[in-house]
């Protein structure tokens, strides 16, 4: 897939703009402030239609506009770009806790596997009735226990199938990371690890159906004590880890960062070996925080068939020649908008 | 802001209790019906009299009907030992369109759904049983929802009826489109899922 241009109205700080954005890789530069990150947000907010800051559709309208518009023109089909984004927050994302962590392989399986969206709404569906029942029974009198098998077998069947995908593409990312991060630093040793939300004694046989069945059924006692299904992928964690130490618990931040950069890119990899379609990679202002070292090693990781859009305060200290500049400033926002 | 005919307002009022109708919509209705003929109104009204004097449930299947039993239970071409099981009346009119099922129906009335209060108890469960209970019924197919509620509901039924002896319960194959509703399915692709339905 390639960006050709992107088009936004009353967005943000843009009253109305247009970017070029035809070429392999384009650096857009701009000081802070200058909308530059925002542009990366339009484009992520073409294909996944939600803003990755979470932010509500208000606050993406510029302040006294009715509404916004982003327009954008690609050479292939939409709906893969979403996910390949590194920016500031990502250190927050790793660090945010095992939900985020969640979202972040639910976002990307969701654009690469269609039944997975299915299986994660009805699972998302069969977890509110159950816990409904939990604490209906509290009260009220005992439930029919085909009920509660009914709903219990809609979480142990679509629980496997969500295990089982999230497991194989950390697997997949795994793989990735360890290959990228020989090209950055070697003695790194990041790795990604995907634990089901079964406790900690390990991981459950995929395929076992009738053993989470059980496990429910087993629980029932201590959930309805607790009002909430305490077991599940729901409850499951992305063990990220540098030389087998937990990100989240105390490495520097520039280790954080560089490590959700390469995760991503990880992902991108994941991506293009599993769709002909090569995503796009948007790389938000790499220099923020990443040490100056890494930055040339890490842009040589972008699979090379991707287009890559990557936005700095100025030029980077090694700025591929092949890169095409998009200055943004103020006065140029103010022209384009005349 | 209110008009200064009060029966007007009682209109208004009453179509905005009708699903899917604010105030605005109900309003526009309300002129509407204020400026039509006389006969027309009239017939409206004496429509919606007949619809709540006549019109019950089928004391067989459930369905809407104007008779008792329903036309379908009614009919002596139809096959009394196969039943589909569906969520509301607008399902069996979404299958009968599809021309492929000769068998009965039977409408629950809803799909299992604790946090909207509806267990089996809420639903025509008791109902199904007493049909199937003589014996005779071969295959009960449920067309419930391909949603989370429909699939419990289908999982429940299959798990009430295990033992019926010489029974066997059966889901329509997924082919309409996750998530959605039967009832706007295409007839193509519900007929598709009628004929691949499997065993629970
Ligand atoms: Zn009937």
């Amino acid at each position: 897939m390639r960006l050709q241009s992107i088009e936004l109205r009353e967005f943000r700080n843009h009253r109305e703009a247009r970017f070029d954005l035809r070429g392999d890789s384009v650096l857009v530069t701009g000081e802070n402030g200058s909308g530059k990150t925002n542009l990366i947000e339009a484009v992520v907010l073409l294909s996944i239609g939600r803003s990755f800051r979470g932010a509500r559709d208000p606050a993406l309208t510029r302040r006294g506009a009715a509404t916004f518009e982003i327009r954008g023109l690609v050479e292939d089909r939409l709906g893969v770009t979403s996910e390949i984004v590194a920016r500031g927050e990502d250190v927050a994302v790793l660090n945010g806790g095992p939900a985020s962590r969640r979202r972040f392989l639910d976002v990307a399986l969701c654009q690469l596997e269609s039944a997975y969206v299915g299986s994660l709404r009805d699972y998302t569906a069969a977890l509110r009735q159950r816990n409904r029942l939990l604490i209906a029974e509290r009260h009220g009198p005992g439930t029919d226990p085909n009920e509660w098998s009914a709903w219990e077998e809609i979480l142990a069947r679509t629980g496997v199938a969500l295990d089982r995908r999230r497991r194989t593409l950390c697997a997949e990312m795994g793989r990735n990371l360890r290959e990228l991060s020989q090209q950055v630093d070697p003695t790194l040793d990041p790795t990604v690890e995907y634990h089901d939300g079964f406790g900690d004694s390990g991981t459950l046989e995929e395929a076992a159906v009738a053993t989470r069945l059980q496990l429910l059924e087993r629980a029932r006692p201590r959930d309805r004590r607790m009002g909430w299904t305490m077991n599940g992928p729901h409850r499951a964690r992305l063990h990220c880890a540098i030389g087998g130490e937990e990100l989240s618990e105390g490495a520097s931040r520039g280790y954080s960062r560089l490590y959700s950069i390469l995760l991503r890119l990880a992902l991108a990899r994941a991506f293009e070996e599993r769709q002909n379609d090569p995503p796009v990679v948007l790389l938000d202002d790499p220099e923020s925080e990443l040490d100056p070292r890494w930055i040339g090693r890490v842009l040589k990781l972008v699979p090379e068939s991707s287009q890559l859009v990557v936005t700095a305060c100025r030029e980077l200290s090694e700025t591929p020649s092949r890169y095409r500049r998009l200055p943004i400033d103020a006065a140029a926002l103010a022209s384009s908008a005349a | 802001m209110q008009y200064s005919s009060a029966l007007l307002e009682t209109v208004i009022t009453e179509l905005t209790r009708l699903p899917g109708l604010g105030r605005k919509s109900a309003q526009r209705i309300a002129f509407h019906l204020l400026r039509s003929p006389e006969g027309d109104a009239k017939r409206l009204a004496q429509s919606i009299v007949d619809l709540k004097a006549k019109v019950e449930d089928c004391r067989i299947c459930g369905n809407v009907t104007e008779t008792q039993p329903c036309a379908i239970c009614a009919d002596s071409r139809r096959d009394n030992s196969v039943i589909c099981v569906v969520e509301q009346p607008m399902d069996v009119l979404a299958i009968e369109r599809t021309g492929e099922f000769r068998g009965s129906y039977h409408v629950l009335k809803g799909a299992l759904s604790p946090i909207d209060g509806i267990g089996p108890e809420q639903l025509k469960l008791s109902e199904l049983i007493d049909r199937v209970k003589p014996g005779g019924v071969v295959e009960v197919i449920v067309a419930t929802n391909p949603t989370a509620q429909g699939e419990a509901t289908a999982l429940y039924i299959a798990r009430l009826l295990q033992n019926v002896p010489g029974l066997r319960v059966t889901r329509i194959a997924r082919g309409v489109p996750m998530g959605s509703d039967l009832e706007f399915s295409d007839q193509v692709t519900l007929a598709r899922a009628l004929s691949g339905r499997k065993e629970i």
